[in-house]
């Protein structure tokens, strides 16, 4: 265990309420109870784009498709279950329909026929009021980090914890602690423009989980990343499983899976071909 | 609010600033809305003033022609045969009947001055005197007024040929013409009003066109749709507002200017002023009601386009 293996996790303990002292990561304590609840649950799930529908918040279709109208099924039939404190590896090639499934999960869509269920709740059936709670207690780190240009990184790290009503007398300690964790004391009055890929993605992680998540999302986290870095986001997404959060990443690294061998979900063309 | 970066690429972390988490502050075109909703707020102005002085004038000849009549007598100088020993003129016999009935307030005869003065439009400066005129007697009625036909009976039987001149007829054509003009200046004020909130629902759909990608990184990290059109609606308001503010003081030289030139209007009118009174009072909710459809209109905007969101 090294120096700043203990520190990110000491930091990860304080930012969690962890009452016992974390040292060597011996005597972790589970943020939550696990108890093999099913967490996610996709039942003959069909995920299909209406072309040229032009919708907010719908994904583009490419120019080409639009011009036919047809309407494009990125998930077809999939059906999975994850339980609490689960780790999943998302594999496969280009369009298998990776991040479609995370936008899926991140209730960024919804499904065009099948059954999903998130953190307990049908999100079929349920009412659109409900969902913003929901979005809440999930985590998404975006390949392209997503970051908002005109915050601060201080800001952006604080923005969910401001939109769950905290008070802000009480964000200051927390998301310095934060962005301790992920390297970047000092530079939380730094636009992200003015941070590397690397930082920004680090920022990104920072935003994902300071509302402490019971479902953390990566969509190729380490795409902007050096080794280096990526083997140290890796480890702190690890952690944060160790710590009872669900998470699920989207990667074309075999050599990251290699390193943290876990349950693999391999998509292509939209149809699950592995679980296991 | 702070609304961009310092130099350095650093937030001035000391102030204390509340985040603006959709950038709005950093928006283009707030001049441009601002001027928009001030140029309608004007217009809105001036509708208002034409729509309450169409008013007072249809109120003001609906009083004075109710409250007025006229009489004629024909040779008013002519004598009469005496009465109770009392020889008397066929205008001082009609002058006096009129005072001594009830409900008449007033009743004076218009001076040979004032009778060439009216006639002066069509004769000319020729001389009124040559031709036959009648007596005129202006006739103001107190409250309540006396029955009008029986008047023109007993002054008929007091001087034979004498003719009671009602303003009913010119009191329907006026009212009618200010009603209308009334009616098209408050459709005028509506109008103007939609414009302005389609000014404002525009720029509100451009700005979230904009921001598209910012209001849906917020919208997924669990912002309520409230919050976000909350957002939206606060800028409106402030914008729209500003703009109110800037077509009311912009409407007060221009009100100031269009009363000057009624001014000679009024004073026949004996209104005072063709600017009512209840415009002054008006005026300064104009900015408010601008505001207040701006932060709706960008309320329901928002919202609606929120609702395409899962």
């Amino acid at each position: 265990m090294q120096i700043d293996d203990i520190n990110t996790r000491t930091s990860l303990c304080k930012h969690y309420n962890m009452k016992q002292v974390c040292v060597g990561g011996q005597s972790w304590h589970t943020r939550v109870q696990i108890d093999g609840r099913c967490m996610i649950r996709l039942t003959d799930i069909i995920l299909r784009y209406e072309a040229g529908a032009g919708r907010p918040g719908g994904v583009t279709v490419p120019r080409d498709r639009r011009a036919g109208q047809e309407a494009v099924t990125v998930l077809n039939g999939i059906s999975l279950e994850v339980p609490q404190g689960g780790f999943r590896w998302l594999l496969g090639p280009s369009g298998a329909g990776k991040s479609s499934l995370l936008r899926l999960l991140h209730l960024a869509v919804r499904p065009s026929a099948g059954s999903l269920e998130v953190l307990g709740l049908d999100i079929t059936r349920a009412r659109r009021e409900q969902l913003p709670r929901l979005r809440q207690r999930i985590g998404m780190v975006f390949q392209d980090f997503r970051l908002l240009p005109h915050l601060s990184a201080y800001d952006n790290v604080a923005l969910p914890q401001r939109l769950a009503g905290r008070p802000e007398a009480e964000l200051r300690a927390e998301v310095t602690e934060l962005l301790r964790w992920v390297g970047l004391s000092g530079k939380g009055d730094v636009s992200p423009a003015a941070l590397s890929g690397g930082e920004q993605q680090r920022i990104a992680i920072a935003r994902a989980v300071i509302n402490r998540p019971d479902l953390l999302l990566a969509d190729e986290p380490t795409g902007n990343l050096d080794d280096a870095q990526a083997q140290k986001l890796m480890r702190l997404l690890t952690e944060l499983n160790e710590m009872g959060t669900t998470v699920i990443v989207a990667t074309h690294n075999e050599h990251l899976v290699a390193e943290r061998p876990a349950h693999v979900l391999r998509l292509e063309e939209g149809r699950k071909v592995a679980d296991g | 609010m702070c609304c961009g970066w310092r130099r350095d690429g650093r937030w001035p972390m000391a102030e204390p600033r509340r985040p603006d988490e959709l950038g709005l502050g950093q928006a283009l075109g707030e001049r441009f809305l601002s001027l928009l909703v001030a140029a309608m707020v004007l217009l809105a102005a001036l509708a208002l003033a034409g729509a309450l002085a169409a008013g007072a004038l249809s109120r003001h000849w609906q009083d004075s022609t109710q409250r007025q009549i006229t009489v004629q007598v024909p040779q008013p100088d002519a004598k009469l045969p005496p009465k109770g020993g009392v020889e008397e003129t066929r205008i001082d016999r009609v002058l006096a009947q009129l005072r001594n009935t009830e409900g008449v307030a007033r009743a004076q005869t218009l001076s040979a001055d004032a009778l060439a003065g009216l006639l002066r439009p069509w004769l000319g400066e020729a001389a009124p005197g040559s031709l036959p005129l009648p007596g005129v007697i202006q006739v103001d009625l107190g409250l309540p007024p006396p029955d009008l036909d029986a008047l023109a009976g007993v002054l008929e039987a007091a001087a034979p040929g004498t003719l009671t001149e009602r303003h009913d007829l010119w009191e329907g054509r006026l009212r009618a013409l200010a009603s209308s003009l009334e009616a098209c200046a408050w459709l005028v004020l509506l109008l103007v009003l939609a414009v302005a909130a389609s000014v404002v629902m525009v720029a509100t759909r451009a700005e979230l066109a904009a921001r598209r990608e910012q209001v849906e990184i917020v919208h997924g990290l669990g912002a309520e749709d409230g919050m976000i059109a909350g957002r939206f609606a606060q800028r409106a308001l402030r914008l729209a507002g500003l703009g109110g503010v800037l077509g009311t003081v912009a409407a007060l030289p221009v009100l100031a200017a269009l009363a000057g030139l009624a001014r000679p209007f009024a004073r026949e009118a004996e209104t005072g002023s063709l600017v009512p009174v209840a415009l002054w009072f008006l005026l300064p909710l104009l900015p408010v009601l601008a505001g207040g459809i701006g932060w709706l209109t960008a309320q329901i905007t928002v919202r609606r386009w929120l609702r395409l969101l899962p």
